[in-house]
């Protein structure tokens, strides 16, 4: 980066010393980057031994183990979501409270936050908490994974918990709407029999999604369809200091319904995972990246003045007399205000949880109890049915909670072939 | 001249060489610096005092703080622990509902509660074991079958029916201010003793605490005065 004239600068004598001091600081820097490996397994972090784990998710496992601390939930949620696409429910439930764990610690007087604020260091740098939508999702799953094991209270904790997360942060006029999570706390409270928590969820529901029909007070199984992929986070604009979201790729699933035996349930569209992605307000740390990249581009410019002036208004003229020199150390002042600035680091954190569904749907049933066949069927947003994405299901409906968990497409991030990443 | 010139050159080449240091120094990235501490030996702490990690949610210096004023509430009650037959009574999570928006395992709340009452009261209460039911149950049937002898107690033709029994609920109401981010959680834990046979409530008790934690700036999320 430094904007130096070989030819002047050799004209002046001193080329010599000013190349073994670029070359100094190059070793400089090269010398204290450790490996992200190494730097990873330093800092490794509070569980995850990797022992008794599946087979499938043992690559996670490591990575989880050498990233460390820093994408400690991301990898969690990631890995959490990816062992309950595999039918690992304990180790999924186990994967998510490390998430949880993780995004419930306050970050108060914290050195690594602290440090995420300099100029030195991108946001990214800070131990991964997710985005709003990112931790509504990961409380979700843990309150699905309750459901499915029976324990009701604990679900309905856990989605309160995530949409206390959602209320943390949306713009005004979206606060606290993230609508499977309402329509789930009162789902619990349906089974439970809590019908004064019961009617004021689905009242609030109703008031979110319009068409939304409250579920059969006699309904016992529920029906949870996730369609698409991923919302992806990418940077943007000066120093890249811009959050920007996008909508997952490579899907057309929009649709959903369940064939049962003697019916066809239509999916409601409770959720769009992309759309809580894309609508959150602004954050405290953008107005800090902001800041970053205004001193980045201002410390760009005031180095620019100093090199390229220096060395082409006064270089020339006088070359190899002291003046001339003087100008030349100007010049290379300049060069290191451009260097400086290069290396503040205004870029916004575009760490994404990649597995995520693009959309939830639900439906609830009353079935009897004892085996059922079904299958759940997609379509475009022509109405075009995704036939390879038909899901044949055996369902076992018992005495207490029944959770149906379907998935258009499986996204299992630990897989070498996962897209979702790039 | 000459003496001049290297003065000049070793000069400036000194001067550069500290500011490429510095520079250097400067652009160190977030990962040649890994929290690479030797780490903290495991240590004992007390549960009845603030841990070294604090959340707004319940943490075990709560748990013991409830249950404890629980047990002393409920052994200075006259209906509980003086009667002259000691009452049957049932302290399990069975009826305890979580309403709150923090995931617990309630038996934390139901066991420390049971021990301590049972400790305490010497006799003046008795507590039947619902939760392990199935466990008497299997020996009695062994027992009956004949495929254990009857111990060193009398048999009795049924296990013990319960005269009390605690149920109860955790609520909580979280506020988050959104010009500082700061969250704060109210918490309310409520525990009443039913008469089982004509539901009057003989006892209650209730534990309440407001907590609040904000988060280094990088953490907010909400939206501030720009």
């Amino acid at each position: 980066m430094i904007v130096l004239n070989p030819i002047k600068v050799m004209r002046t004598g001193s080329i010599l010393p000013v190349l073994c001091c670029l070359a100094f600081a190059v070793f400089a820097m090269s010398a204290l980057k450790p490996s992200g490996a190494g730097a990873g397994q330093l800092a490794a972090g509070p569980t995850g031994s990797g022992q008794d784990v599946p087979e499938a998710l043992k690559a996670g496992y490591r990575e989880r183990t050498q990233a460390g601390r820093r994408d400690w939930v991301l990898n969690s949620m990631n890995l959490g979501l990816d062992a309950l696409q595999l039918g690992y429910v304990e180790t999924a439930a186990s994967l998510f409270d490390d998430a949880l764990l993780g995004i419930e610690t306050v970050y108060a007087h914290n050195e690594q936050a602290a440090k995420a604020r300099g100029l030195w260091r991108e946001e990214g740098s800070k131990d991964f908490k997710g985005e709003p939508y990112e931790r509504a999702m990961a409380y979700y799953y843990r309150g699905l994974i309750d459901l499915m094991q029976g324990d009701i209270d604990n679900a309905r904790a856990s989605f309160r918990g995530g949409a206390l997360q959602d209320a943390f942060a949306e713009e005004e006029q979206n606060r606290c709407d993230f609508s499977i999570l309402v329509f789930l706390q009162g789902w619990c409270s349906q089974l439970l029999g809590d019908g004064g928590l019961m009617q004021p969820a689905y009242d609030e529901v109703g008031l979110l999604r319009k068409k939304f029909v409250t579920p059969g007070s006699n309904d016992n199984v529920l029906f949870i369809v996730e369609l698409g992929t991923s919302p992806r986070k990418r940077t943007d604009g000066i120093g890249h200091a811009q959050l920007r979201f996008f909508r997952g790729r490579n899907f057309s699933e929009v649709y959903s319904e369940i064939e049962l035996e003697d019916r066809t349930l239509a999916c409601f569209p409770m959720e769009s995972v992309f759309w809580q992605a894309s609508t959150r307000g602004a954050r405290p740390v953008d107005y800090v990246l902001e800041g970053k990249a205004h001193y980045r581009e201002k410390a760009y410019e005031v180095g620019s003045a100093f090199a390229n002036e220096t060395t082409e208004d006064y270089g020339n003229f006088y070359a190899g007399s002291s003046a001339g020199t003087a100008a030349n150390a100007l010049g290379l002042v300049g060069g290191i205000f451009q260097l400086v600035s290069s290396k503040v680091k205004a870029k916004a954190d575009a760490r994404a949880w990649s597995n995520l569904p693009d959309s939830v749907h639900v439906a609830t049933a009353r079935l009897p109890e004892g085996s059922h066949k079904a299958r759940v069927l997609f379509s475009d947003e022509a109405g075009i049915r995704l036939d390879e994405l038909t899901k044949t299901l055996d369902i076992t409906i018992t005495a207490g909670s029944n959770v149906v968990w379907i998935r258009s497409r499986n996204q299992i991030s630990c897989e070498p072939t996962f897209q979702g990443r790039k | 001249m000459v003496i001049r010139n290297r003065f000049d050159l070793f000069f400036k080449t000194f001067l550069v060489l500290c500011m490429a240091v510095f520079v250097a120094a400067c652009t160190t990235t977030y990962r040649t610096s890994p929290d690479n501490s030797p780490g903290r030996p495991a240590t004992y702490e007390d549960p009845s005092a603030s841990g070294r990690v604090q959340g707004i949610g319940i943490e075990s210096q709560d748990i013991v703080a409830m249950t404890d004023k629980m047990i002393r509430d409920m052994l200075s009650n006259a209906t509980l622990a003086s009667l002259q037959k000691p009452p049957h009574v049932i302290i399990d999570a069975a009826y305890f509902r979580n309403e709150g928006s923090q995931r617990i395992n309630k038996n934390t709340i139901a066991d420390r509660l049971r021990v301590g009452l049972n400790r305490a009261a010497s006799g003046r209460m008795q507590f039947v074991a619902r939760h392990a039911a199935e466990m008497v149950e299997h020996e009695r049937e062994l027992k009956n079958n004949g495929a254990v002898d009857q111990g060193t107690v009398p048999s009795t033709p049924a296990t013990a029916g319960a005269d009390y029994r605690l149920f109860g609920n955790i609520k909580d109401v979280n506020q988050v201010d959104p010009a500082s981010g700061l969250t704060s959680r109210y918490v309310q834990i409520t525990f009443e003793m039913i008469d089982l046979d004509k539901g009057f409530l003989v006892w209650s008790g209730i534990y309440e605490f407001k907590k609040s934690a904000q988060d280094d700036i990088i953490y907010r999320d909400c939206v501030e005065p720009h």
